[in-house]
């Protein structure tokens, strides 16, 4: 099988990748420092199982999971952890994969002959898990199924959603990408970031610019470096312009 | 060594009476002792006319009684102390009962004519029921002031207890996580660079034997120093590049002491809130500088925009509040522990007063 290992410990990678080629049937094809890598060297190299470490800075490795099973034939995914009280439960109870490092050698060859692809269910599992244990946790990537796999958008660099019938759109620095959640959901998970200014529309507060009358009363959200505005609703109208006055 | 384990100490010393011998809890009990005199006098003749010469009378009594049992406690103290407390307590109780007994004789003496009165006439003309009514009160009341310090000092004993407990958890909790890591790094280490993972090895073994130690331990600030380094150059290993660590360490701080593990939990929430969930990482910047009898220490680290994901504000905060609780413990209300966050800078100031002549 073709192994990919993700941690942002070189220590950690080099011990596993020691391990992996003492085996015999596993090839390890790539190594990745980060949940971002990781979708690249996926993309890349097509393994068939990714070790997939928790703990990194920037994406980690449950939103990089969650990435990559939007994928037609993601691979199956085998967590490291080197301690999660909170996890560790999560883990069993739905049957994810995942080894204890420092990581034995015959637990990792356990563990590759029998690994699987994460199902929804055990997914949201660990979301729900995870986001327990912090105050706030959200991704800092949205990603959506591309031809080319699955391209990631930084949360960062979005300037707002938009939801017009069924489909969400991602607005962001170089065009947009539809996606596959509701404004609601969105809502909960960066409400910190965005703020609502239609019943189908979020905008992301760094980016507001200034808001304008139109004719009719209509009011009209300017965002920085984008030529179209946004209609803002009666309701969200006064709430926005304080939010303007704070920043 | 004056304040070496002064917490453990005061959890020994801890003694149900306040120091009789000193002047704020002898004020308080004149005080409480006027307030009786007033409240007897009152329930006896009411307030109009308020009766001032039985109030002088029974105030004159009372300070008596009071002052006398407080001065013989005072003197007993250290014999007190010795013997089990449910003892020193019937001791107490059986003195105050006995000094009620004695100056309400004296005082019929008094009242009787003194040294100018016959002895025999007097014994015949003590009234036992006044005398019986001065045992009950002194016995009631003095029951309840007793039972009022003990349970004050029940109060204070768990309160210290509990401040120790926390000061105990802080200190032997090395993160488990910091433990797994620190495994792995061996395991991976001991084939490809056998020696440095003998190093770790050390290092490790060097941070267990201090977090094991009696709590409040004072040890010299250089030992810290040193002890923070080793950790760093585990934490090293395992971070790479992103870790840096900048010491501006005075020369003069041979003589300065510290509590062990004050310096090395700030580090670690340096690099457990600031540079692991930093992809490029960043600079801890530690100063530590003597001046004008204050110990100061400074952690400078840089902090993700937004909060760590991973951040456990709850423990990270606790962990602060318990060295900074412990500091106050150990050198008084001059002591304090400051954190102030700039932007993606996180500050964490610590000061302390240390007299270096004393310790020489």
């Amino acid at each position: 099988m073709k192994v990919l290992v993700c941690d942002d410990e070189k220590l950690a990678r080099e011990r596993i990748a020691r391990l992996i080629v003492k085996m015999d049937g596993h090839e390890l094809v790539g190594e990745a420092e980060n949940g971002v890598d990781t979708i690249d060297k996926v993309a890349k190299f097509s393994p068939d199982v990714v070790l997939l470490d928790i703990r990194m800075p920037g994406m980690d490795g449950i939103e990089a999971a969650h990435h990559l099973a939007k994928l037609d034939s993601p691979p199956a995914i085998i967590f490291c952890t080197a301690y999660d009280e909170y996890a560790l439960d999560a883990f069993k109870v739905k049957a994810v994969d995942y080894l204890l490092k420092p990581v034995r050698g015959e637990d990792l060859a356990e563990a590759l002959s029998h690994a699987g692809r994460l199902n929804k269910v055990q997914l949201q599992a660990l979301e729900k898990e995870f986001s327990g244990e912090e105050e706030s946790r959200s991704r800092t990537h949205i990603s959506a199924k591309s031809h080319r796999g699955i391209e990631l958008i930084p949360v960062a660099e979005i300037r707002y959603f938009h939801a017009d019938q069924k489909y969400v759109t991602a607005r962001h620095g170089n065009g947009e990408i539809l996606i596959d959640e509701t404004l609601k959901e969105l809502e909960s998970e960066f409400g910190e970031r965005f703020v609502r200014i239609h019943r189908n529309a979020l905008v992301a507060i760094e980016f507001l610019e200034g808001l304008s009358i139109e004719t009719g009363g209509h009011y009209k959200a300017r965002l920085r470096g984008l030529n179209e505005s946004l209609v803002v609703s009666r309701r969200h109208v006064s709430r926005l312009r304080k939010l303007m006055q704070r920043l | 060594m004056k304040t070496k384990n002064k917490l453990s100490k005061q959890v020994a010393e801890d003694f149900f009476l306040p120091d009789l011998c000193s002047g704020q809890p002898v004020y308080i009990l004149v005080l409480v002792a006027e307030l009786l005199a007033i409240v007897l006098v009152l329930s006896a003749s009411g307030l109009a006319p308020f009766d001032w010469h039985k109030l002088a009378l029974t105030s004159i009594f009372t300070q008596w009684v009071v002052l006398t049992s407080a001065g013989m406690i005072c003197l007993m103290r250290p014999y007190l102390q010795r013997i089990r407390k449910s003892w020193a307590a019937a001791e107490v109780y059986t003195l105050i009962l006995v000094d009620v007994l004695v100056f309400s004789l004296a005082a019929e003496w008094v009242l009787a004519g003194g040294p100018r009165a016959d002895f025999m006439a007097f014994v015949r003309t003590i009234n036992g029921a006044d005398i019986l009514r001065n045992l009950l009160i002194g016995g009631i009341i003095g029951g309840l002031i007793l039972r009022y310090f003990i349970v004050q000092a029940q109060l204070r004993t768990q309160q210290l207890s509990e401040l120790q407990a926390r000061i105990q958890a802080l200190q032997s909790r090395i993160r488990p996580h910091f433990l797994f890591n620190s495994m792995n790094i061996i395991a991976s280490l001991i084939g490809s660079d056998p020696e440095t993972a003998e190093q770790v090895v050390e290092d490790l073994s060097e941070l267990f034997r201090a977090s094991l130690n009696e709590v409040g331990n004072e040890i010299k600030i250089m030992d810290e120093i040193t002890l923070c380094r080793r950790y760093v150059r585990i934490e090293q290993l395992r971070l790479g590049e992103r870790l840096k660590v900048e010491w501006d360490v005075d020369n003069e701080l041979s003589r300065v002491k510290i509590p062990m593990l004050t310096l090395q939990p700030l580090m670690e929430n340096a690099i457990y809130h600031g540079i692991q969930p930093l992809e490029k990482g960043g600079v801890i910047k530690v100063s530590a500088v003597y001046k004008d009898g204050m110990m100061n220490l400074r952690v400078e680290n840089p902090v993700p925009a937004v909060d760590s994901k991973y951040g456990h504000q709850g423990s990270n905060k606790m962990a602060l509040t318990n060295i900074g609780l412990r500091l106050k413990a150990l050198y008084g209300e001059q002591a304090h522990l400051k954190t102030e966050r700039h932007d993606n800078n996180f500050l964490t100031w610590v000061a302390y007063p240390y007299a270096i002549d004393t310790e020489a």
